[in-house]
């Protein structure tokens, strides 16, 4: 630790270093209120986080990827809000001409004695029923961003759960989950996926019609109209779906590390001290297991994000007129290449979210890891010392 | 090799559960579906009561799930035990042997998975060693890009854009069909496989081969990419790893030529490569449908896919049998490759 | 003990490193691992270098033959291999004509013989190749000779242990296959770094007694490398005692137990059981090794030394001569 405070003095903090030991002290000024001297007690971690923020500020694949997330995060949320036509607005039955013109277009709607009734200007052009593809993008954006936070944060903890147990209690728990998790994993996932997201929706659908709560409430999350809520429920299966084949992993992964972490002293010196188990197991064993899971959880994101958009190019997510990304390209496919924008675009923006999330999970897992976090640093300031 | 054998014979043991646990799934998710899946087979609105009624009766589908269970796999076995197929499972759509419609497809998905695999390996190997032997240089770091590019491309977008170049423009691919070899209708093949990459091959028709590669190295390259990408990266890390290892430091310490002092650091980067490459093929095999759709390819993907917006039970049961038992294929033949680079494995 | 002394003026020098500096360029600043170190070794002796774990003497024996990676750099000095009495540089050296002196003329063995050997290979294999990379010997006769190796390093059943892997031996049977790996050439100068301190305490003193036995009968000269007192005046005829990337005294085993100048070295002695003089109890050196990153100015010993004077935190102390063959750098002996 000592040698650690040492290299901070050498640094010359940049903008986005100050930025983030900001960041970073806010963080823990929280804490300590909830918990006062906590900040004392945790010198050295937040040293070590402070550390771990140079480091990733002095990555640029890192701050691209920080960037496109956040752009991702910012438009999932407000997108559908800015969004200049709603994704119900099908002008091409009011308005002929709006049918599938190109980027950059300007439809000027005339009456009978020529005077100009309305102008629509369409920046990524439209699709076949004349609605605006920006519109679209950015209501796919709420899609995505629901769809990938729900899995994570529903799917990722019973992966950890089911792995923490297996590999804590051993034996027959251990013998029973596993089998399971092996069973789930010798499916392809993406056909595993697209037989649940194709046959849940019968079951899914008379539950929300039936709820009003429900309707309103996921009427926000999607940022759709009430009147579309028999179409939550392809959405829903897909992401049910992908929860059911996305713990497999987390669960193989977080066994293999308990098995070895229980092994430590400070589990043993606890268990010999008389703490409960769930004290142990998440007090003492998770905390030491989770940054390599933490990566994966990064790195997991754009996966989801591009499965949702694969089973809804399949047909299988959002329904018509809802959209989402993957469901723009399955509709546009067809007039590809003379349409393609209606393939472009909305391709463009899946993978500018994926290539997101993957750069900061490919730059955090060199953060995390002493090692390489060590060799970025050492970099930085061997690159300074030639300069001078 | 009799040690060997034992373990065939105890992994194929383990299999068993596996299985069965793979299809109870395919079964339960088939319980969910509250319509009418006779009716559907049937003809759908139209169908006449004493067909559907014949279908019900034939499947089992009045009875428990465990009864209709038993009467699939029974049908599943019976296609591979007996010579003429007899009380083999019949897809209730085609009227064929499920496992017929499935070995028809089989090749093409087969043939797209081998071509993907030529990619990565040509692609992903030679890149990974190059960033590692250039490590933290520009080079590096353009892998690097490259690998996190490639996993971020969804399939359904690069592949509309190649198309746009390489068929589109460059003409230097088909779209259409499946190329066969024409010994086929003459009956002169000197070997049947069934897999027209192989048979044309051997029965040294270049003509033929030269058309199936222009039909699918087009889907290969796309569903390889991300594929290479990933590899790259494995194969860079698992090489440094063991270039930083104290047995490649005592062996420079021992005066052995670079050369000697790479196949060493090579042969010990290769278990962790290998089990890469062993789990991509599986994911190639089992993740092909969206390339199958793109290209327009007839595969065992686009298949299963269809069977299941069909509710097409026995068809969905079959084609995943099929790729879980190919997924835990690949992983046998994994572990016997690590028992053969590594003396501390043992089967 | 007292031969190491008598032959002193006789031998002729086999090594001298001269004024050499390693620094490895870490995240957290230039570690200056070694600064100033010069020694040499004379044909035929046991040379020992012994110091605290983290004092250098690893990165000194691995500099030798230019073993340092990166981030690891050796800035500064001179390596004088004596081949026929004549000198040359090896650090000067292209990596093909270090090659051929590695495992040839100068050969290693290294502490922790489960991580030196190749996991993949035989080791008879691993045996062989170290012949055949130095043209030695052909395929054939390699593996012949790997038997006969094995043999000569007490390993029971020779013709069948070739063909083993090194997980299926015992930790002590794959020092001594290290060591004949490192033999396999008849090198003139072996340097062992640590050889007994991953082997079972049971093992230690074979492992010793087979270095000593080996070194008598192929006419060797031994750098051993340990931070055991007891190992040194039970192989060494010479001795330097290195702290913090320096060496702060050298002389004769018998010099330096007997006679022991530099406040480190005799906190060193009072830590273990002294064979030559009889002590009350053991003691401890206070303090921890310093970081080298930011290593104390004048002796580098000065904040752990029992016997400061003004001047040790402003200066380095030179090293000098108090007797014949034992030099110390204490400003205590300057006058």
């Amino acid at each position: 630790m000592g040698s650690s405070i040492a290299s901070k003095e050498t640094y010359e903090k940049k903008i986005l270093d100050r930025f983030s030991d900001k960041l970073v002290d806010s963080i823990t000024n929280l804490i300590d209120k909830v918990k006062p001297g906590w900040s004392e007690r945790n010198k050295s971690k937040i040293d070590e986080w402070k550390l771990m923020f140079y480091a990733f500020n002095r990555s640029p694949p890192g701050i691209i990827g920080a960037i496109l997330i956040i752009s991702f995060i910012l438009i999932g949320l407000f997108g559908p809000y800015v969004a200049p036509y709603s994704y119900r607005e099908f002008l091409y039955i009011e308005y002929p001409d709006t049918y599938l013109v190109p980027p950059g277009s300007t439809v000027t709607i005339t009456n009978k004695r020529g005077d100009i009734v309305k102008v629509f200007n369409f920046p990524l052009g439209t699709d076949k029923y004349g609605r605006d593809l920006l519109s679209l993008i950015l209501y796919g954006a709420r899609v995505s961003l629901i769809v990938s936070l729900i899995v994570i944060l529903l799917g990722v903890p019973v992966g950890i759960l089911l792995g923490l147990v297996a590999g804590y209690f051993g034996g027959k728990v251990d013998e029973v989950i596993m089998r399971i998790t092996d069973i789930f994993l010798a499916f392809p996932a993406l056909i595993l996926a697209i037989a649940f997201a194709s046959v849940l929706p019968e079951r899914i659908r008379p539950i929300i019609i039936q709820s009003g709560i429900l309707k309103q409430v996921f009427s926000v999350f999607f940022a759709a109209d009430v009147r579309d809520a028999a179409n939550f429920a392809p959405i829903l299966s897909v992401i049910l779906a992908i929860i059911l084949v996305w713990w497999p992993p987390y669960t193989r992964i977080i066994r293999g590390s308990v098995l070895s972490a229980k092994e430590n002293l400070y589990v043993e010196a606890a268990k010999a001290l008389g703490v409960s188990t769930w004290k142990i197991l998440f007090k003492h064993i998770l905390p030491n297991i989770i940054s390599p899971v933490l990566v994966l959880i990064t790195l997991d994101i754009g996966s989801v994000i591009l499965m949702e958009a694969s089973l809804s190019f399949l047909g299988l997510g959002a329904q018509d007129p809802m959209v989402d990304w993957g469901k723009i390209v399955y509709d546009g496919a067809q007039y590809f290449p003379d349409r393609w924008w209606l393939v472009i675009f909305p391709g463009l923006a899946t993978f500018l979210a994926v290539l997101g999330w993957n750069l900061i999970g490919d730059t955090l897992r060199d953060v995390l890891d002493p090692r390489t976090r060590r060799s970025i640093e050492f970099k930085v300031k061997r690159g300074k010392a030639e300069e001078k | 090799m009799a040690g060997l054998k034992e373990y065939l014979i105890r992994r194929l043991i383990t299999f068993i559960p596996t299985i069965i646990g793979v299809t109870i799934i395919v079964f339960l998710i088939a319980n969910v579906i509250p319509a009418d899946p006779a009716r559907a087979w049937a003809g759908g609105e139209r169908a006449r009561p004493e067909v559907i009624e014949r279908i019900r009766k034939m499947y089992h589908l009045d009875d428990p799930w465990y009864i209709q269970y038993i009467f699939v796999m029974k049908g599943i076995l019976n296609y591979f035990i007996n010579p003429n197929h007899e009380g083999a499972l019949i897809d209730p759509l085609t009227s064929r042997y499920v496992f017929d419609d499935i070995f028809l497809r089989f090749p093409t998905t087969l043939q797209l998975a081998i071509f993907a695999e030529i990619f990565i390996l040509s692609i992903g190997i030679p890149l990974g060693l190059i960033s590692a032997l250039k490590k933290d240089t520009l080079l590096d770091t353009f892998v690097r890009i490259f690998a996190l590019i490639g996993v971020s491309l969804p399939i359904f977008w690069i592949g509309y854009i190649f198309i746009w170049i390489f068929f589109t423009n460059l003409g230097w691919t088909t779209l259409a069909g499946v190329p066969v070899p024409k010994c086929y209708e003459t009956g002169t093949c000197p070997i049947t496989t069934h897999v027209p990459l192989f048979d044309a091959i051997f029965a040294g028709e270049f003509d033929t081969l030269m058309q199936i590669i222009k039909r699918f190295w087009l889907p290969g390259f796309t569903l390889g990419l991300g594929y290479a990408g990933v590899l790259a990266r494995i194969v860079r890390n698992s090489f440094l790893d063991a270039l930083n290892s104290d047995f490649i430091e005592f062996a420079k310490a021992k005066g052995l030529p670079k050369r000697w002092i790479w196949k060493h650091a090579l042969k010990n980067a290769m278990v962790p490569i290998i089990t890469v490459i062993g789990l991509q093929f599986g994911g190639l095999l089992g993740g092909a449908y969206i390339t199958e759709t793109v290209f327009g390819l007839p595969g065992v993907g686009r298949y299963a896919v269809q069977a299941i917006s069909n509710l097409d039970m026995p068809a969905v049961i079959g084609t995943t049998l099929l790729f879980s038992f190919l997924y835990v294929t690949v992983n046998l033949i994994v572990d016997i490759t690590y028992s053969i680079i590594d003396p501390r494995v043992r089967y | 003990m007292i031969k190491g002394m008598k032959t002193l003026g006789l031998k002729r020098k086999i090594l001298e490193v001269k004024d050499l500096h390693v620094h490895f360029y870490t995240y957290a600043g230039v570690v200056k691992a070694i600064s100033g170190v010069s020694f040499e070794i004379y044909e035929g002796e046991t040379f020992c270098l012994v110091g605290e774990t983290g004092c250098g003497k690893s990165v000194t024996s691995r500099a030798i033959t230019k073993l340092i990676e990166s981030p690891g750099k050796i800035v500064k000095g001179q390596v004088l291999f004596y081949r026929d009495g004549s000198p040359i540089d090896l650090l000067k050296l292209s990596d093909e004509e270090l090659r051929r002196i590695r495992g040839r003329e100068i050969a290693y063995i290294f502490q922790d013989p489960t991580a030196a050997l190749d996991p993949l290979y035989s080791v008879g294999y691993q045996i062989a190749e170290t012949m055949v990379a130095h043209n030695t010997a052909t395929w054939k006769e390699a593996f012949r000779r790997a038997v006969d190796i094995l043999k000569s390093v007490l390993i029971p059943d020779p013709e069948k242990r070739v063909k083993n892997y090194p997980h299926e031996l015992s930790g002590g049977m794959k020092q001594r296959v290290v060591i004949g790996i490192s033999l396999s050439n008849k090198p003139k100068l072996l340097i062992a770094d640590e050889p007994t301190t991953a082997v079972d305490v049971t093992i230690q003193a074979q492992i010793l007694d087979l270095l000593r036995k080996l070194r008598q009968e192929e006419k060797m000269t031994l750098l051993l490398i340990t931070h055991n007192m007891g190992v040194v005046a039970e192989m060494c005829d010479r001795v330097a005692v290195m702290y913090a990337g320096k060496i702060v005294e050298i002389g004769t085993v018998h010099q330096i137990f007997k006679n022991p100048q530099h406040p480190y070295t005799k906190g060193l002695l009072k830590a273990v059981p002294n064979p030559l003089i009889k002590i009350e109890k053991l003691e401890s050196i206070p303090g921890t090794v310093p970081n080298l990153i930011f290593p104390p100015s004048g002796c580098r010993f000065h904040p752990r030394c029992p016997r400061k004077l003004d001047i040790c935190d402003k200066k380095e102390p030179p090293l000098i001569e108090v007797e014949e063959g034992h030099k110390v750098a204490c400003w205590l002996y300057v006058k």
